[in-house]
């Protein structure tokens, strides 16, 4: 979005030129998802010793994501937190559930390289949990979030109960916020 | 940052702003509200050409202003290294935009706030802060003339004289649409067109004058006296010679599509015709000054029209700056060459008055230039070798200025000190400065 990476620039710019002033950066990931990417309804995985295991699947596959343009080779990012919140509600059975959130650059598929984040969720019968949870990101994610575009995608891997009621549950991702505190670059 | 990106940063910074209220280089007129002082001779003649011919009153002085503002410039140099973490684009825009003769008392420093961007899928805000300030609230428009230092030679009443003169003139807007996500911080919409529109325009020329300046009426032996009355009039015939010229109808604009961050880019569409000419390109010219100045029992009157029908020829390059839809490189492409066109140089209109009122000097002025008008007002009394002055004025940011002033004279000797209120800064807050001056008393 050119017209867009004008504004970025212009307002680095401004932003820069002061001296103290930082570009503050508040994307809200969430949003570029589609609504029925961002839960799973899961069941019913029925009780087995150890725990039925569904493995790694794929609520968001692989989605691209269109940032700013022009913020690479003017900004230099100086901290990224990202935000999750995400409900869990459990109608039967027990078992847990583990989220994993995969974020690349426009080049690479990003279930190639490791999870941004991994949260796990303990599903009790009957309970709706809401998990929040705050992080820093490394110097890779930080860097992506100063690209045009970046690739994401989100799983889910299911434990079913070991023994008692079938599992049924739903998972829900409620927010996924990035903040972004970019600088000028210097040499 | 690069050297084309500082450039533009710059040029966006300081265009839209225009001289608020031209900064006084003499500290007496600053004191007094930077008020016309028509005063008599051939330095009164830059505004009103009949001054030429008025003669200076008693205890009239030749002033040489100190430029008090370079000692704390020359002591610590703004940065002009894009890659130093000291370089500051507003500091440099705002010594662009007030040059630093006088000392600044209370200047402004450079917005430190953070900028905020939020995205969203169909969500884009800039909250820019007190930046945004520097976005005017409606279209911004400045011009300026400026006539540079005359050689002149005069008999009698005639007179022959060279000076360069240099014009500009910008008139940048904002469609209503970015101009509300951008100064007033409203978020960028889908489906919506954003646009910059600017004209701007810059000419000069080496000015050959012939003219007369005489009194048409006088009565009494002393024409500031009390009893006296003289009107004078004046004419300046010009012929120029164009130097160089170049004018720029610039478009920048984007529109959103149905989604912000749709996947497929939105192109920012820049267009201008641009027209520009050198030396080789430039032609002769024609203008006219006028004047009259009325001494009545010891008022002053007096109207000048500068730069009546001045008209200069030129043949330009035209050309056509663009970016390339598909590649989004800046493009220029030569459309025309030698096209022949006059440019103008628009008309100046002083209108200043003076009257004693007991030992109180009481001077005013209105001068309309090519957009807007300011107004100034100023005193000025002699208390045995010491003067106190005031005074004030709108400037073109609409906003009242204040000043004052002392100086104080010894034998031939003077020194004159300012005080003076200004916008001229890029968020147009107020600023106060102090001016210094010698005076070499007649």
């Amino acid at each position: 979005m050119r017209g867009v990476r004008w504004i970025s620039v212009a307002a680095l710019a401004a932003a820069a030129g002061c001296g103290a002033g930082n570009l503050v950066l508040h994307v809200d990931v969430l949003s570029f998802l589609d609504p029925a990417a961002t839960q799973a309804s899961v069941g019913p995985l029925v009780a087995v010793p150890g725990g039925l295991y569904t493995g790694e699947q794929p609520m968001v596959d692989d989605k691209s994501i269109s940032l700013l343009e022009g913020l690479s080779g003017a900004a230099e990012v100086r901290s990224v937190s990202i935000r999750v919140s995400t409900i869990a509600a459990d109608s039967t059975g027990s078992g847990s559930d583990t989220l994993r959130l995969y974020l690349s650059d426009a080049d690479t598929p990003p279930r190639s390289t490791p999870p941004v984040l991994t949260q796990a969720i303990d599903l009790r019968p009957g309970v709706t949990d809401t998990l929040e949870l705050e992080f820093g990101a490394e110097p890779r994610v930080a860097a992506l979030f100063t690209q045009r575009r970046m690739r994401m995608a989100l799983t889910n891997s299911l434990r079913g109960p070991a023994s008692g009621p079938d599992l049924n549950c739903t998972v829900r991702l409620r927010a996924l916020d990035a903040v972004v505190i970019a600088g000028r670059k210097l040499p | 940052m690069r050297p084309f990106m500082l450039c533009i940063c710059l040029a966006v910074l300081v265009v839209p702003l225009g001289p608020a209220f031209c900064q006084t280089f003499n500290a007496r007129r600053m004191a007094m509200g930077g008020v016309v002082i028509g005063g008599g001779g051939p330095a009164g003649q830059t505004s009103n050409v009949a001054y030429r011919a008025v003669p200076a009153p008693s205890g009239g002085a030749t002033e040489l202003t100190l430029p008090l503002g370079l000692i704390p410039l020359l002591a610590n140099p703004p940065s002009l290294d894009p890659d130093d973490s000291d370089f500051n684009l507003f500091e440099l825009a705002n010594l662009l935009y007030n040059p630093p003769w006088n000392l600044q008392l209370i200047a402004h420093d450079a917005p430190a706030n953070d900028i905020s961007i939020a995205i969203a899928r169909d969500r884009l805000a800039v909250d820019l802060g007190e930046i945004a300030d520097v976005f005017p609230a409606d279209r911004s428009r400045s011009a300026g003339v400026q006539h540079g230092p005359a050689l002149t030679l005069g008999m009698r009443g005639a007179f022959v004289s060279a000076s360069p003169l240099v014009q500009y003139d910008n008139d940048l807007s904002l469609n209503e649409a970015l101009r509300r996500a951008l100064r007033d911080g409203e978020p960028f919409t889908p489906n919506t067109g954003y646009a910059m529109f600017d004209r701007a325009r810059g000419q000069a020329a080496m000015s050959a004058e012939f003219g007369w300046a005489g009194p048409l009426v006088a009565r009494g032996a002393d024409a500031r006296a009390a009893d006296g009355t003289a009107l004078y009039v004046g004419a300046r015939a010009k012929l120029l010679r164009g130097l160089a010229y170049g004018d720029a109808d610039n478009v920048v604009a984007f529109s959103t599509a149905d989604t912000l961050f749709a996947s497929d880019p939105v192109n920012l569409d820049y267009r201008a015709l641009l027209r520009d000419a050198g030396p080789a390109g430039g032609r002769l010219g024609r203008g006219l000054d006028l004047g009259m100045v009325w001494l009545w029992r010891g008022a002053e009157f007096g109207i000048g029209v500068n730069d009546i029908a001045t008209r200069i020829d030129w043949r330009v390059r035209e050309s056509l700056a663009y970016t390339d839809s598909t590649t989004g490189e800046f493009t220029q492409q030569v459309l025309r060459d030698g096209v022949p066109i006059t440019s103008e140089v628009p008309a100046t209109v002083t209108v200043n008055a003076a009257v004693r009122v007991g030992g109180v000097l009481v001077a005013a002025d209105a001068v309309r230039g090519a957009f807007r008008t300011a107004a100034h007002l100023g005193l000025e009394t002699w208390r045995g070798p010491v003067a106190f002055r005031a005074g004030g004025g709108i400037d073109l940011n609409r906003q009242a200025q204040f000043s004052g002033g002392l100086g104080m004279r010894l034998g031939h000797f003077g020194v004159d000190l300012a005080l003076a209120t200004h916008s001229r800064n890029l968020s147009r807050e107020r600023g106060l400065e102090l001016g210094a001056g010698l005076a070499l008393y007649h």
